[in-house]
């Protein structure tokens, strides 16, 4: 069925997220205690190990775990998306100005990458998270701020080596107009590399606003978000170990996943083995 | 050496720009720092009087350019929070942080090399299977999850470690170096050197599980190349011992790009604390940065943030001269 074994994992991995997606969507439905969502408390449910009713038990206000983890797949998800496509937005531009302008320009905005690298992993969304204000909406700006470069360098290094290809000279020598050239030769054939590492870091995505979420930079309560369920569980973790390991587990295949179809395409790309 | 000139010019443009934007991000925090400085319900007096002393009533490039002046004579100004010397707070924290990492990154390089060497060596082995699952779920856990289900393991359910903290003893009478273990040590009291070592072992064992596959995957694919070089088959016809071919012949061409990786998962280590800090309430440059990001502690925040971009560029510098070193003919296509 498969040609070969990286795309069987890139085909698994990508189920999975899709499975997740839609068990996300439908959540409200599946679940028997979709009320679990909203901002409820069962005294009488407090802390239940797993069980067949509860799957994952539930939490220290009583709320089915499983039901959360399905909920707080919504925001993980729509996180991982929404700091690789804003990083994108950033990155992409400023890759072609930098790839096909040169000179001073180029200079320009690589060296203001090279600040932005410059920062430890979390510090500088730490710090911008905290002067927009600490939301979920300002976690993911603060994270795609400090992660474009990536794709900056990434897109400018390839622009610099397609640009001298001799089908660019020869539609350059055909007239081709700059913009032309641009956004049908030069910008198609050098985004490659750029999504393959797009899709590889939506797991970091998740992890670095699960983490963001988890110090109190993220997303606030009453959210239900991955991060966030797991600080929450730190008053009862040692004693009721579910209420920490499932949200996590959840996170950790998550990402686990993206990498695993980040690294299916890189190698289906190289290979040019589709099916 | 015109390229070092350069480099380490262009390395300290960067470290200036990023104090720069921290300083500015900063000032754009909501909430006044004087609060934090006079705490509740100061008169107005008060306030103005502070805000003067303090430099807040100029103009912000004024503001920036006053801190670039004192940073540049070691003045890094007080904690608002503390109204300690900042040196003094990034010092002590810092070096909580040092020693935490470094343990992390012996226990990365201690258990990354061999494995990484035998899933070279025997690519179909349970070894290569374990290099490319850790190598592939490493980077893929939250770390402070990851801390968590240790602390429930080895505090909660063996109760074999204490739970976080970095120490219940008094710390050692003389401090050398503001390394706990090394200052216990020194002092020859071999009881604190025992309790900090408890306190220690399961931060650093959770942050390098997280970084343990990189550093793996990069000895198993340098190593793979070598073990395919002429002078290794040739080294194996003359009968040279196999342990030796492997530590000595090949490790050591395999070195540079597990250098390369090992200093930037150092650097990735130190300014990934932040997480694995909060789990294990290590008093260190991770809890003070966001304690002062909270606070509104401006100076603190710069400090942190200034110290972190020092020590990134300071790591990439030395990477660049120890490829220098170890291997001359790299100059050429550098400069």
């Amino acid at each position: 069925m498969f040609r070969n074994r990286y795309t069987k994992t890139f085909y698994l991995s990508s189920g999975y997220l899709l499975l997740l997606a839609l068990l996300a969507l439908l959540a409200g439905g599946l679940t028997p205690y979709p009320q679990d969502a909203g901002n409820v408390m069962h005294f009488t449910e407090r802390l239940l190990p797993p069980s067949l009713s509860h799957p994952f038990g539930t939490d220290s206000l009583g709320r089915d775990i499983l039901t959360l983890v399905l909920f707080g797949a919504r925001l993980s998800l729509m996180a991982a998306l929404g700091v690789v496509g804003l990083a994108l937005v950033i990155g992409i531009p400023l890759g072609l100005l930098a790839g096909l302008k040169g000179r001073w320009l180029d200079d320009l905005i690589m060296r203001v990458c090279d600040v932005f690298l410059a920062f430890p992993p979390l510090l500088l969304p730490v710090i911008l998270a905290a002067a927009l204000g600490p939301n979920l909406k300002n976690a993911i700006i603060a994270v795609a701020v400090s992660w474009f470069p990536w794709y900056t360098r990434i897109l400018r290094a390839q622009i610099l080596t397609v640009r001298h290809l001799p089908y660019i000279t020869a539609a350059r020598s055909a007239g081709a107009s700059d913009i032309w050239l641009m956004w049908r030769h030069i910008l198609p054939n050098s985004m490659a590399p750029v999504l393959v590492q797009a899709t590889l870091d939506m797991g970091y995505a998740i992890l670095a606003v699960a983490g963001l979420s988890f110090i109190g930079f993220g997303a606030r309560p009453p959210a239900i978000e991955w991060g966030l369920m797991i600080t929450a569980s730190r008053a009862t973790f040692l004693d009721f170990w579910w209420t920490a390991f499932f949200p996590g587990l959840a996170l950790f295949i998550t990402v686990f996943a993206f990498n695993l179809s980040g690294e299916g395409l890189k190698k289906i790309l190289a290979t040019g083995d589709e099916s | 050496m015109s390229y070092f000139v350069r480099r380490i010019f262009f390395s300290f443009f960067v470290i200036v720009a990023v104090a720069v934007l921290t300083f500015v991000i900063m000032r754009l925090l909501p909430g006044d720092p004087l609060t934090t400085w006079l705490g509740d319900r100061p008169t107005q007096e008060q306030i103005d009087k502070a805000r003067r002393e303090l430099g807040l009533d100029q103009p912000l490039y004024v503001q920036g350019w006053k801190y670039i002046g004192n940073v540049a004579r070691g003045d890094f100004g007080r904690s608002l929070r503390t109204r300690r010397p900042v040196w003094d707070e990034l010092k002590e924290k810092f070096a909580a942080t040092f020693e935490l990492t470094s343990l992390a990154m012996f226990f990365c390089l201690l258990f990354g090399i061999p494995v990484g060497i035998a899933a070279a060596r025997h690519p179909d082995s349970p070894w290569a299977r374990l290099e490319k699952f850790l190598s592939l779920s490493g980077v893929a856990i939250p770390v402070f999850w990851l801390g968590m289900l240790l602390q429930i393991l080895l505090a909660g359910k063996l109760n074999w470690l204490p739970l976080q903290g970095r120490g219940v003893l008094p710390p050692p009478e003389h401090s050398y170096t503001g390394l706990l273990l090394l200052d216990a040590l020194l002092n020859l009291e071999y009881d604190t050197f025992a309790d900090a070592l408890q306190h220690i072992f399961m931060p650093a064992l959770a942050l390098s599980l997280a970084s343990f596959g990189i550093i793996t995957r990069s000895v198993r694919s340098a190593m793979g190349q070598v073990l395919h070089k002429e002078y290794i088959r040739t080294a194996r016809a003359f009968g040279v011992p196999q342990k030796r071919i492997l530590f000595v012949h090949a490790l050591k061409n395999a070195l540079i790009p597990v250098i390369t990786v090992s200093g930037l998962v150092y650097g990735y280590l130190l300014g990934g604390t932040f997480l694995i800090e909060r789990v294990f309430d290590w008093p260190g440059l991770g809890q003070l940065a966001v304690m002062s990001i909270l606070t509104n502690d401006m100076p603190v925040v710069s400090g942190v943030a200034l110290l972190y971009a020092f020590v990134y560029t300071l790591i990439n510098l030395a990477l660049d001269l120890f490829y220098l070193w170890i291997d001359p003919r790299i100059t050429k296509n550098a400069v």
